[in-house]
């Protein structure tokens, strides 16, 4: 790694070292003895660096001065009467009749969520049951998966998430239909730290569909981290959509361990938040092990989209793969930094990642950052970036058949879409999804 | 040997120590360093001012921890900032020049005399802090060029030296120029006039040879309006075990349609094969293209220094400006390189182009690190990355960091990387062509970097060696007895025995999996396949030991099944170094490129092989019926002794199959055998055999004459099941 620690001191600031110690105060730090020790590693690690500057590698193109200093509240209980069902049915990415675990404001909420047609076997609950229920399950892999100190936000959540999912699928269980993790953020200001646990036992497989949305327009932050587990062959396939509030911040690590011949696959589609920041990262443990990684970000006005991802080929005989796209209009400002390590004993490892983004107005921003760390030869990787507006060789040609420029410009827009929704691994959201951007991307064509 | 293990083992060649008088400041940096320095130099008050501000700024700066390298803390005090071989002031003539040093520069290959000058290339000869002779003046003068050590510079054109010193990269720029701006000892400045279009090569040697002292030279090159200059640099240092800091600061200029073209050999002694010693070569180069239409290209071989971090950029300003980047960095044994360049677009319509190649071998760590960077105002900025990796050996590491960054929508940027290692079917292929280990690497990295190579004015010279005498033969030309082979613990062939006189035809056929493969890799001498026992007797001698390019240059031809590609290394190259190799081992003058591209023509056309081949880099992109064709073409012009071709015919349409059996039956000769491996009785048509062998189970279990082959095509294999009389004849 080439980052070095920068010697500086710790950035705390705004409201978040109060958020902090009342969290330590609460009774939920204490409840389950064993969490309290990992919590206690969050906290120690949030204090210690405090937040990233752009002087840090990491977050040179983001910076999270807006976000430190905004006056964020906190919930430590949950509040009863926070959503009607009505509004949660609202939010179902295609996905009306499947199975669900739905939090809100970082809690998990009974009443709205739906086990009915999850196979026998299946654990899925509140992540605060499960610490108790399943410490087997849970505390082998809690904070071991993302670290506690990875980053300020993933400390802040270590220490002081009050819930979210878990899922356990046992040897050999296949789950066919996709299972939707849902969040929901209703109470303006408030920064919430959901926490979510998947784990798939040897042959497992379970489709998830893991979503991000607010009934409002709130300003507001959400602060996810998600920890995956995958057993030998076992199979996660995920969409990821964020339709956060267009005021909110979004901040989200997502880390994902595979085992021997597993496969895992997060394709992530961005529209909301003003906001947002992922670092997603997937450790290759054992030979055979499939990772791959669709991004299609839509960024409009103040947008701020960073993606950060990791793909760490530990053993030899891996594939991966990357492809991230992202459409900017207005004045927004997308960021990817696509890290690839290939380590010394990674022989054979087929790695391929490739970062397009297209510009359609005048101030908008790209900074992308495809970086290759490779200690074994006998390697295939290759990656490739490019930045650039629509071809007015296609627009010209959609014209001579007819099409108004806008139109053209719509369609085009649509298609550079399309060529990256279409690796999206659940039918149902890649449908949903093709739905309700097409509109969106037409607009944004016609530079709306 | 492991091809790994010969390439570290190449002695560094440069690293002799010049035995010569010279006045070294003692060691340590303060203001009466610089002062010092300073007035040794004779310089104006406003530069002693200027040096003294960057070291105060210096002083308040950290040495960068960003790049990827690591190596021990520098202490800024043990080393002494200014070091001249007595004999400093600067002649007049070269007669007065110290001749050691003429002598020193001469083992460098630089002669200096105007007598034996490099014809075309103007040389200033720099020797640890000072320019010691600068060739060609007069005649550059009086184009109105000039071109002088920067400390002659400074006492002759203070007006031009004042006016863009530091205007690139400012005194505070970073660490290691600001350490570079107040103690730069020497260095090349060149200015060329409005109009004037350089008629030579302008060039400086840089050779560090006191011990314990660090190089900090200052280049500055001016090219006024649509001025035109190319420029190229050389260094070498002696091999010493301690580490030697070398910091030094290059500014370019170019005004309105000017162009500047600015070279880099960076031959730094790399330190030994533990990573004692080496030079730290921290520099920072950059050009700035100041007015329209103007260009700054930059080529970059760096394979030297034991840690190299360096990115020559380009600040693109004017309207419609150029900047190249092209690059080789090689890293070996414990070498670390982190480098790269940055273009920054501001002028509208700008375009750059980076093409960075970089290899490691041995422990060797090589970083590219590049920006482009696209400001709001550069409508119509491109940028074209190009960003491969080689990799030899598997301790070696390559990383890239690029940083993109656009903020305009007309922009167009595009970035493209890989990442490959030659492989061992690559070495060996080149090997059966009779082209040692070494030669076939350096052919596949001249390959690899060759979009780069041409960018640098010079050619270098590639050497080979080794000749051997020819060998007599008796009887049979090659007796196959009782042969076990395997791959890895598999026992492929299991007792095969064979005899063939100069002149046959044998065919060697039977079902997949019967080890008929094996035995043609076998006799070329693959790797993978092991001899468990038996023997191999080739004109006489055991073939066994031999290494693959030894049996080549006896005139052993494997044409293979699955042709290697060697992307990069053209096919008449390749031919070339091959068919010298054995010319010299039977004892013959090697051929130059004229004379053999004559012969190739004169085979191309006996052959009917298309003539554009031969200029394609080696089976790249071929089709298959090309691939299978390119075989047999390579057999003409090697002509070797034993032929043995592993199922040519496979994947061929009857047309190719044709041309490919008709080239076979041309080749035939009275002092050539021919060893036919085929699955099907097809190829015999055309090419026929006077011998036909049936390989089962890794055995040949029956031998006949041409028409068992047509008895194998009617009946298939299952019939022949009893083994054969030993020894097949």
């Amino acid at each position: 790694m080439s980052t070095a620690a920068i010697d500086r001191p710790a950035v705390l600031g705004g409201c978040w070292p109060a958020h902090l110690e009342a969290g330590e105060r609460s009774a939920g730090w204490k409840r389950v003895p064993w969490a309290t020790e990992v919590r206690k590693l969050g906290a120690s690690a949030f204090r210690e660096r405090g937040f990233p500057t752009t002087a840090d590698e990491e977050w040179r193109y983001t910076s999270v001065e807006t976000l430190v200093k905004t006056g964020f509240r906190q919930s430590l209980e949950p509040k009863k009467d926070s959503l009607v069902a009505n509004t949660a049915k609202m939010f179902t990415f295609g996905l009306e009749k499947a199975p669900r675990l739905v939090m809100v404001d970082g809690f998990f909420s009974p009443e709205l969520s739906s086990l009915e047609g999850l196979p026998s076997g299946v654990i899925a609950c509140s992540l605060a049951e499960a610490l108790e229920k399943h410490r087997a399950l849970v505390e082998p892999r809690l904070g071991k998966l993302a670290k506690p100190g990875a980053t300020a936000f993933t400390a802040l959540n270590t220490a002081l998430f009050q819930d979210g999912a878990f899922v356990y699928v046992p040897d050999g269980k296949l789950v066919e239909t996709p299972l939707l993790v849902l969040h929901l953020s209703h109470e303006s200001y408030l920064a919430s730290h959901p926490r979510h646990l998947f784990v798939l036992g040897a042959g497992a497989q379970l489709p998830i569909v893991e979503a991000y949305a607010s009934p409002s327009c709130d300003l507001y932050f959400t602060n996810v981290v998600t920890e995956i587990d995958l057993g030998r062959g076992a199979r996660l396939p995920s969409v990821r959509i964020e339709a956060e509030s267009g005021n909110s911040f979004h901040v989200a690590n997502t880390q994902a361990r595979l085992a021997e011949g597993s496969f895992f696959q997060e394709c992530s589609a961005v529209t909301g938040a003003e906001f947002f920041r992922h670092d997603l990262g997937a450790f290759l443990a054992g030979e055979r092990a499939e990772a791959q990684m669709f991004g299609l970000s839509i960024a409009s006005g103040h947008q701020h989209i960073d993606h950060h991802t990791v793909i760490d080929h530990a053993v030899p005989n891996c594939p991966s793969r990357e492809f991230y796209k992202s459409i900017l209009n207005g004045r927004a400002h997308v960021v990817f930094n696509g890290k690839v390590f290939v380590r010394e004993d990674a022989q054979k490892t087929d790695a391929k990642q490739t970062n397009k983004n297209l510009l359609l107005s005048d101030d908008a921003r790209v900074d992308t950052k495809p970086q290759l760390e490779i200690f074994a030869d006998d390697v295939k990787c290759t990656h490739g970036a490019t930045v650039g507006q629509l071809d007015e060789e296609m627009v010209f040609y959609c014209r001579t058949r007819g099409l108004a420029p806008e139109v053209a410009r719509g369609i085009l827009t649509y298609a550079f879409a399309r060529d990256v929704l279409v690796n999206f691994a659940i039918p149902e959201t890649r449908e949903w999804l093709d739905r309700s951007i097409v509109q969106r991307l037409l607009d944004a064509g016609r530079g709306a | 040997m492991d091809p790994v293990e010969e390439l570290a083992t190449k002695e560094y060649k440069w690293g002799f120590v010049t035995d010569i008088e010279s006045e070294t400041i003692p060691k340590g940096l303060s203001e009466d360093v610089v002062r010092l320095i300073s007035s040794k130099k004779n310089e104006p008050s406003w530069l002693t001012d200027w040096r003294l501000n960057a070291y105060r700024q210096w002083k308040k700066m950290t040495e960068p921890k960003w790049p990827n390298v690591t190596y021990p803390p520098i202490d800024y005090q043990a080393c002494s900032y200014y070091s001249a071989p007595k004999q400093n002031v600067k002649k007049g003539s070269m007669e007065e020049v110290d001749p050691e040093l003429i002598k020193t520069y001469e083992k460098l290959g630089i002669p200096l005399d105007e007598q034996k000058r490099l014809s075309n290339v103007a040389v200033d000869a720099v020797f640890d802090s000072v320019s010691v002779a600068t060739t060609c003046k007069d005649y550059l003068e009086k184009l109105g060029i000039i071109f002088c050590s920067f400390s002659e510079a400074v006492q002759k054109h203070p007006e031009l030296i004042r006016k863009y010193l530091g205007s690139v990269v400012p005194s505070n720029d970073n660490f290691f120029a600001s350490l570079n701006s107040a103690v730069f000892s020497d260095g090349s400045f060149c200015w060329i006039p409005k109009g004037v279009k350089c008629p030579m090569e302008l060039s400086t040697y840089f050779r560090i040879n006191a011990a314990d002292t660090g190089q900090f030279e200052r280049t500055l090159i001016i090219a006024e309006e649509g001025a035109t200059v190319s420029y190229l640099e050389g260094c070498t240092a002696p091999k010493r075990d301690t580490n030697q800091l070398h910091a030094a600061v290059v500014e370019l200029v170019a005004q309105g349609n000017a162009t500047i073209k600015y070279s880099t050999v960076q031959n730094w002694y790399p330190g030994d094969k533990e990573g004692k010693g080496g030079i730290f070569n921290f520099v920072t180069k950059r050009g700035k293209c100041a007015g329209a239409n103007s260009k700054i290209s930059w080529t970059q071989v760096e394979t030297g220094s034991a840690i190299t971090w360096k990115y020559p950029s380009v600040i693109l300003q004017g309207d419609n400006s150029v900047g190249e980047f092209y690059s080789v960095a090689v890293v070996n044994n414990r070498q670390q390189a982190d480098t790269g360049t940055k273009m920054i677009h501001i002028g509208k319509n700008s375009r750059s182009t980076i093409v960075s190649k970089g290899i490691s071998a041995g422990k060797g760590q090589n970083t590219y690190r590049g920006q482009v960077k696209v400001l709001k105002k550069a409508a119509g900025a491109r940028n074209y990355t190009q960003c491969d990796s080689l990799l030899i050996g598997d301790r070696c590491g390559a990383h890239t960091f690029p940083y993109i960054e656009v903020q305009n929508q007309t922009a167009k940027v595009e970035h493209e990387a890989s990442t490959s290692k030659i492989s061992e079917d690559q070495i060996f292929y080149c090997k059966q062509r009779g082209v040692s280990t070494e030669n076939a690497i350096n052919m596949i990295v001249n390959g690899f970097c060759k979009e780069v190579f041409r960018e640098l004015p010079m050619e270098f010279a590639v050497e080979a060696q080794n000749p051997g005498p020819p060998k007599q033969r008796d009887g049979f030309m090659l007796e196959i007895k009782d042969l076990h082979a395997s791959v890895g613990k598999k026992e492929i062939l299991k007792g095969l025995s064979l005899s063939v006189k100069a002149g046959e035809v044998h065919a060697i056929m039977g079902p997949n999996g019967s080890g008929k493969s094996t035995l043609a890799q076998a006799l070329a001498g693959h790797p993978s396949y092991t001899i468990t026992s038996g023997t191999i007797t080739y004109l006489g001698e055991d073939l066994i030991e031999k290494s693959p390019e030894d049996r080549a240059k006896q005139g052993i031809f494997l044409a293979f099944q699955y042709p290697v590609e060697i992307p990069g290394v053209a096919n008449a190259y390749f031919l070339r170094a091959g068919y010298n190799e054995i010319r010299k081992h039977r004892g013959e003058p090697e051929l130059d490129a004229m004379d053999f591209n004559k012969l190739l023509k004169e085979k191309s056309k006996v052959l009917h092989i298309d003539e554009s081949l031969l200029n394609r880099p080696v089976n790249e992109g071929f089709s298959g019926g090309e691939k299978k064709r390119n075989e047999i073409f390579q057999l003409a012009v090697l002509e070797p002794r034993l032929a043995i071709l592993d199922e040519t015919d496979s994947g061929l349409d009857i047309d190719a199959l044709r041309t490919v059996a008709d080239g076979v039956n041309k080749l035939r000769s009275k002092e050539r055998a021919f060893l036919v491996v085929t699955h099907y009785q097809r190829l015999l048509n055309y090419v026929v055999p006077d011998f036909v062998h049936v390989l089962s189970d890794g055995k040949i279990v029956k031998s006949g004459g041409k028409e068992l082959a047509l008895e194998l095509e009617k009946r298939g294999y299952d019939w022949v099941k009893e083994p054969a009389v030993a020894g097949a004849r």
